[in-house]
C-alpha cells in the first residue's frame, strides 16, 4: 500500500521566525513550531469539526457494549424470527432494529457500534506499527548512511513495488486470517514510504552543526539518531500518522471485504458491507449503514489529517490565507 | 463419485450462493403455490414445488432450440461423461439399454430406451439378460444396427485408460470380470491405436453377446443387485460404435467425430463456445418411445451469464429458449410472487433429489476427549443443531425444503422419520449424561461461499445455547475437499470437528446404495468414498451388505429404510435438506420437464409455438 502521494509537501519549518503567520506580527514572542502549529490547527475550522466526528466515533466504540444493553440486542445475537423473514431475509429498520437487521437477523446498529472498535485498533495498531518501523529504518539508512543506507533504500524500493493485495491474500490463506494477521499485513507493507521520509529529513539534518557537535563531543550514534536528529523529524512523521490511520482502516476494511481480514462472526464494516452486497436491492438497510460509518470515519480522519498538515506546514497554510 | 459429488455439491453451491441473494422479503409466500407440510412421505415430494411444463395444445414440429449457459461439459463423450451437463448433450446423440422419461412426476421411474423390455434375471439375481431393439442404427455409412456387441464396447471404455469414467466405483466390484479388465487396461499406453488393441482383444466375463443372438447382451454380476438397471442408466453404460475406436475416449478428437443412434448429430461443436445439433436422418421413431425430437435444431451457446440469459428468456426472444442451470438467485422470490402471487407461469421449482448440504460429524475427532466418537454426543448435538434456522440461511423452506433422514422421499426406500426434533434442554442433560462438559469443536466452512458462511455462524449461535462452543476454521474453496475433507488423516488428527457437504446420487430411483455406499460405508475411506467423516458402524455396514445384495427390490427397500434409521440412531450426520432447483423457460417453450438427472429439461422433447421457433 502505498501512501506517499498523500503528503506532498514534507518541509518541515524548524526555524520559528521564519515561519510566522500573521498573528505572529500582532505580538512578538518566542513561540515554538509547534505552538505555532497547534496555533494553526485550531483555528482550523474543518479540523475541529472532523475532531468531534473522531471523538465520537471513538466514544461509539468505547460504548459500543452500552447500544448492545440498550437495546437488548447481543453483537452476536442471531432474532431468527423477529429479525429475519422465514425464507432468511433481512427486516427493514423498525423500532425494534432502528437500523434493521442484517442476513442473520442481527441488529445491525449494534454492529456498526461495534464494528467502529475492529475499524479503530486496526487503524491505531497497523499505523503504529507503520510508524515504527519505518521511523527505525529511515533514521538508520539516512543517518548510518554508505552500505546501510545502500541496502535499505534497496529493500524500501522493493518493499513499495510490491502489489499489496495479492500479497495479502496469500499471506491470509498461508496463515488463518484473523486481527493480528491484517495488522500485521497492512504494518509490513506500508512502512516503506515512511521510511523514506524520514530518510530523506535525516539526510539534510545529519550535517547540520548541532549534530557535528553532538558527534564531536562524543555522543554515539543511537543517541544522535533518537535524541538529537528524531525528535527535529517529528512533525512530518505526525502527518503522517494522521494520514495513515483512515488508509488503515480501509485497508482493513478492503481484506475484510475481500474475505481475507476479520472473520465471521466478528462485528466489522468491510465484512458487513461484503455480506450486504448480495442484499443491496432488497436490503438496502444492511450495506448503507456500515458504508456511512466506513465513509464517515475515514472522511473525518482525512480532513482532520489535512489539518494538521496544513499547521506544520506554512506553505500550505499561506496558500489557504 | 467423487467427481460427481464435487460436481454436484460444485453446482449446488453455485444454486444455493445463487439463492441466497433473494428479493421481495418474505412477500412470495401467496396464494397459487403450494406449500405443503414439511413432513417428507416415501413417494411425493416434500416441502414446496411449484411446476411449470407448459404443457397442452398440439405439438409443433421443426424450429430451432436456442439453449443459452455458462459452460461446457466435462467430456463430449457418453461413455465418460460425469456431469449433469455432460448428460443432458448425450440426451441428444446417445441412447441407453434404460432411461428416465421427461414426463412430469415420473422422471425417475426407469423405462426401456434401446431395450425391447425387463431384462431377464436369472432366479440367483446374477445375470441379466438384455435384448435390444432392432431397427436402431448407427449413422454410420453405410448406416447400421445397434448391437450388443456395442454396449460390451462402451463398457469396456468406462476404464480406458486416457480418461476413466468418475463414476466406476458404483459397479467395477459387481460386473464379473470388471476389476481385473480395468487393472489391466489401466496398463495400457493412452494412444488409440493400444486402447482399440486391449478394447477388441480382451474379453471381460460379465459383458458379452448372447451367442444365440447378437442382440442380447449378458450381464454377469457378482452378487444379486437389484438396482442394477437403474445404474444402467448412466450414459456409461451407452453403446459405442467402432469406428470410434480410432480416437482415444474422451479425447477432443474423439468429441469432433461423435457417433449418434439418437434423434440428433453433433453438426458442429466448438469447446467452451457452442455446440450445434442437427437431425440424424437414420433415427427411426419408432425405435424410441424416450425421445419426440420435436425441434429441427439444438444450439447450445456457453457463453452467456445466467443473469442475462434470465432477461432474455422473460423477452421471449426466439433467440433463447432454455438457459442450462437455474434461475439466478436474485430473480426467484421476485418470479415466484410475480402474477399476483400465482407465480410466474414459466418458472419451475422442483427437487433436486440431493441432501444437499448436510452437517457432517468428524466421528473420528480427538478433539475434547474423543467426544465426538461416541454417539451420544452426536446425538446431543442433532437435538441441539436448529434445522429450520440453517435453512433460513438457505433462502427458506420453498427453496431448500427440510429433509431429517437419509434418503430424499423420491428415492427408494425412503421412509420419513425425525428422530432429533430440536430441542436444547434434552441436548443439555444428554451432554451431562455423557460426562461432556465445555465442549469446543472446530467448524471448517468456506469463507468464499455465503452460504457455508452463514450456515458457520448460525451453527455457532444455536449450539452456543446448549453451552457448545463453535469456532471456525477457514478454507479456500479449492483446498475444501482435497485438504481437508478427503483427507483422513486430517480428520483423524482433529484438523476439524463439523463442516458442511452435499451429496447427489449417481443414479435415481432403486438409488439408496448410492447414498449409503459412499457416506456411510465405514469400511471405504476417502478420497475413494465420501464418508467424510470416517463414520463405521457394524450395524450400517451390515445393513447396506443386506440390501445390496436383496433378491427383490421391496426385500431392499425395506432393507434401506432400516439402514436409514441406523444411521440416523448412531447420528452419522445431520441432514438439512433435499433442496429445490428454479428453472425458467421462455413462454414459447412447451413441454418442459425438470430432469433431475439433467438439472435443466429433456431438449429431445419440447417443442416451441410456430412463429417463435426461429432464431
Amino acid at each position: 500500500m502505498t501512501v506517499g502521494d498523500i503528503v506532498s509537501a514534507t518541509h518541515v519549518p524548524d526555524e520559528g521566525p521564519l515561519a510566522v503567520g500573521p498573528e505572529a506580527a500582532r505580538k512578538i514572542e518566542g513561540r515554538s513550531p509547534w505552538q505555532l502549529a497547534f496555533e494553526r490547527l485550531r483555528r482550523d475550522r474543518a479540523a475541529a469539526i472532523s475532531l468531534v466526528i473522531i471523538i465520537l466515533i471513538i466514544l461509539m466504540a468505547v460504548i459500543a457494549p452500552v447500544f448492545a444493553h440498550l437495546t437488548g440486542h447481543g453483537v452476536f445475537e442471531q432474532f431468527r424470527d423477529t429479525g429475519l423473514s422465514v425464507d432468511g431475509l433481512p427486516r427493514s429498520p423498525r423500532s425494534a432494529f432502528l437500523f434493521g437487521t442484517d442476513d442473520q437477523g442481527r441488529d445491525v446498529l449494534v454492529r456498526v457500534a461495534y464494528g467502529a472498535r475492529v475499524s479503530l485498533i486496526v487503524g491505531v495498531l497497523a499505523t503504529a506499527l507503520t510508524v515504527s518501523i519505518g521511523t527505525v529504518i529511515g533514521l538508520a539508512a539516512g543517518y548510518l548512511g554508505k552500505l546501510v543506507d545502500t541496502v535499505l533504500a534497496r529493500l524500501i524500493d522493493v518493499m513499495l513495488s510490491l502489489p499489496f493485495l495479492l500479497f495479502a491474500i496469500s499471506l491470509a490463506s498461508v496463515f488463518q486470517p484473523s486481527l493480528t494477521i491484517v495488522i500485521v499485513v497492512l504494518g509490513i507493507f506500508s512502512w516503506s514510504s515512511v521510511a523514506r521520509i524520514v530518510r530523506g529529513q535525516v539526510l539534510s539534518i545529519r550535517e547540520r552543526e548541532y549534530v557535528e557537535a553532538a558527534r564531536a563531543m562524543g555522543a554515539g550514534p543511537w543517541r544522535i539518531m533518537f535524541i538529537d536528529i528524531l525528535p527535529n523529524v517529528l512533525a512530518p512523521i505526525i502527518v503522517y500518522t494522521t494520514l495513515l490511520i483512515p488508509v488503515s482502516i480501509v485497508g482493513e476494511a478492503t481484506l475484510s471485504y475481500l474475505g481475507v481480514g476479520v472473520q465471521p462472526p466478528t462485528a466489522d464494516w468491510g465484512q458487513m458491507i461484503a455480506e450486504a452486497a448480495t442484499y443491496y436491492s432488497v436490503a438496502p438497510w444492511f450495506l448503507i449503514f456500515p458504508s456511512l460509518a466506513l465513509l464517515i470515519t475515514t472522511l473525518a480522519f482525512n480532513i482532520f489529517g489535512d489539518g494538521v498538515r496544513d499547521a506544520f506546514d506554512p506553505r500550505s497554510d499561506r496558500q489557504m490565507g | 463419485m467423487q467427481t460427481r459429488n464435487r460436481s454436484v455439491a460444485a453446482l449446488a453451491g453455485f444454486a444455493a450462493l445463487a439463492v441466497v441473494a433473494t428479493a421481495c422479503g418474505g412477500s412470495s409466500s401467496g396464494g397459487g403455490v403450494t406449500p405443503t407440510s414439511s413432513s417428507s412421505s416415501s413417494t411425493g415430494a416434500t416441502g414446496f414445488t411449484k411446476i411449470s411444463t407448459n404443457s397442452g395444445g398440439t405439438p409443433v414440429k421443426g424450429g430451432t432450440l436456442n439453449v443459452l449457459g455458462t459452460s461446457d461439459t466435462d467430456y463430449l463423450d457418453p461413455n465418460v461423461t460425469y456431469y449433469s451437463l455432460g448428460y443432458t448433450i448425450a440426451r441428444e446423440f446417445s441412447r441407453q439399454l434404460y432411461t428416465y422419461p421427461a414426463t412430469s412426476g415420473h422422471q425417475t421411474d426407469l423405462v426401456p430406451d434401446l431395450a425391447t423390455g425387463q431384462p431377464q434375471v436369472s432366479s440367483d439375481g446374477l445375470t441379466y439378460k438384455i435384448t435390444l431393439k432392432s431397427g436402431v442404427k448407427w449413422n454410420t455409412s453405410p448406416a447400421r444396427d445397434v448391437t450388443a456387441a456395442d454396449v460390451v464396447r462402451g463398457t469396456k471404455t468406462t476404464c480406458n485408460p486416457n480418461q476413466p469414467f468418475g463414476g466406476l466405483p458404483n459397479f467395477d466390484f459387481l460386473i464379473e470380470g470388471m476389476t481385473a479388465f480395468c487393472k489391466g487396461f489401466a496398463k495400457v499406453q493412452p494412444n488409440a491405436a493400444a486402447i482399440k488393441k486391449y478394447t477388441e482383444n480382451t474379453p471381460l466375463s460379465g459383458v458379452t453377446v448372447d451367442p444365440a443372438d447378437p442382440q442380447t447382451v449378458v450381464f454377469k454380476l457378482t452378487q444379486p443387485a437389484t438396482y442394477f438397471p437403474n445404474q444402467l442408466a448412466l450414459p456409461a453404460f451407452s453403446p459405442r460404435a467402432v469406428e470410434m475406436e480410432d480416437y482415444v475416449p474422451a479425447s477432443s478428437q474423439a468429441a469432433q467425430h461423435t457417433i449418434s443412434d439418437g434423434p440428433y448429430v453433433v453438426s458442429s461443436y466448438q469447446p467452451t463456445k457452442q455446440i450445434t445439433f442437427t437431425r440424424n436422418s437414420v433415427w427411426d421413431p419408432a425405435t424410441d418411445n424416450v425421445r419426440k425430437a420435436w425441434v429441427d435444431k439444438i444450439i447450445i451457446t456457453m457463453t452467456d451469464d445466467p443473469e442475462s440469459g434470465q432477461k432474455q428468456l422473460q423477452t421471449g426472444t426466439p433467440a433463447a429458449d432454455l438457459f442450462m442451470g437455474g434461475v439466478p438467485s436474485t430473480d426467484i422470490p421476485g418470479l415466484l410472487a410475480a402474477n399476483g402471487g400465482q407465480g410466474d407461469p414459466n418458472i419451475n421449482v422442483e427437487s433436486e433429489i440431493a441432501s444437499n448440504p448436510y452437517v457432517l460429524f468428524n466421528t473420528q475427532s480427538p478433539n475434547n476427549g474423543g467426544a465426538l466418537t461416541k454417539p451420544a454426543v452426536r446425538q446431543a448435538l442433532s437435538y441441539a443443531l436448529n434445522r429450520a434456522h440453517i435453512i433460513q440461511d438457505m433462502a427458506g423452506p420453498k427453496v431448500s425444503p427440510p429433509l431429517t433422514h437419509v434418503l430424499p422421499p423420491q428415492i427408494h426406500g425412503s421412509t420419513a422419520i425425525d428422530l432429533y426434533p430440536y430441542d436444547v434442554t434434552k441436548a443439555k442433560s444428554m451432554l451431562s449424561t455423557a460426562g461432556v462438559s465445555k465442549l469446543t469443536l472446530k467448524f471448517l466452512y468456506r469463507p468464499s461461499s455465503p452460504t457455508s458462511t452463514k450456515i458457520f455462524q448460525t451453527v455457532q449461535a444455536d449450539l452456543q445455547k446448549a453451552g457448545i462452543t463453535v469456532k471456525g476454521v477457514q478454507s479456500p474453496d479449492a483446498d475444501f475437499y482435497t485438504k481437508y475433507l478427503q483427507v483422513p488423516s486430517a480428520a483423524k488428527r482433529g484438523v476439524w470437528d463439523l463442516s458442511l457437504a452435499g451429496w447427489g446420487p449417481d443414479w435415481y430411483g432403486n438409488a439408496a446404495l448410492s447414498f449409503f455406499g459412499p457416506l456411510f460405508d465405514g469400511r471405504v475411506l476417502p478420497p475413494t468414498s465420501s464418508n467424510f467423516g470416517l463414520f463405521n458402524d457394524s450395524t450400517v455396514n451390515g445393513l447396506i451388505d443386506q440390501a445390496k445384495a436383496a433378491k427383490t427390490e421391496a426385500e431392499s427397500n425395506a432393507l434401506w429404510a432400516q439402514a436409514d434409521k441406523a444411521t440416523m440412531q448412531a447420528a452419522a450426520f445431520f441432514p438439512l435438506s433435499d433442496p429445490n432447483e428454479a428453472t425458467y423457460h421462455a413462454s414459447q417453450v412447451h413441454d418442459f420437464v425438470y430432469m433431475p438427472e439433467f438439472q435443466t429439461g429433456d431438449f429431445t422433447n419440447v417443442w416451441l409455438e410456430s412463429g417463435k421457433n426461429g432464431g
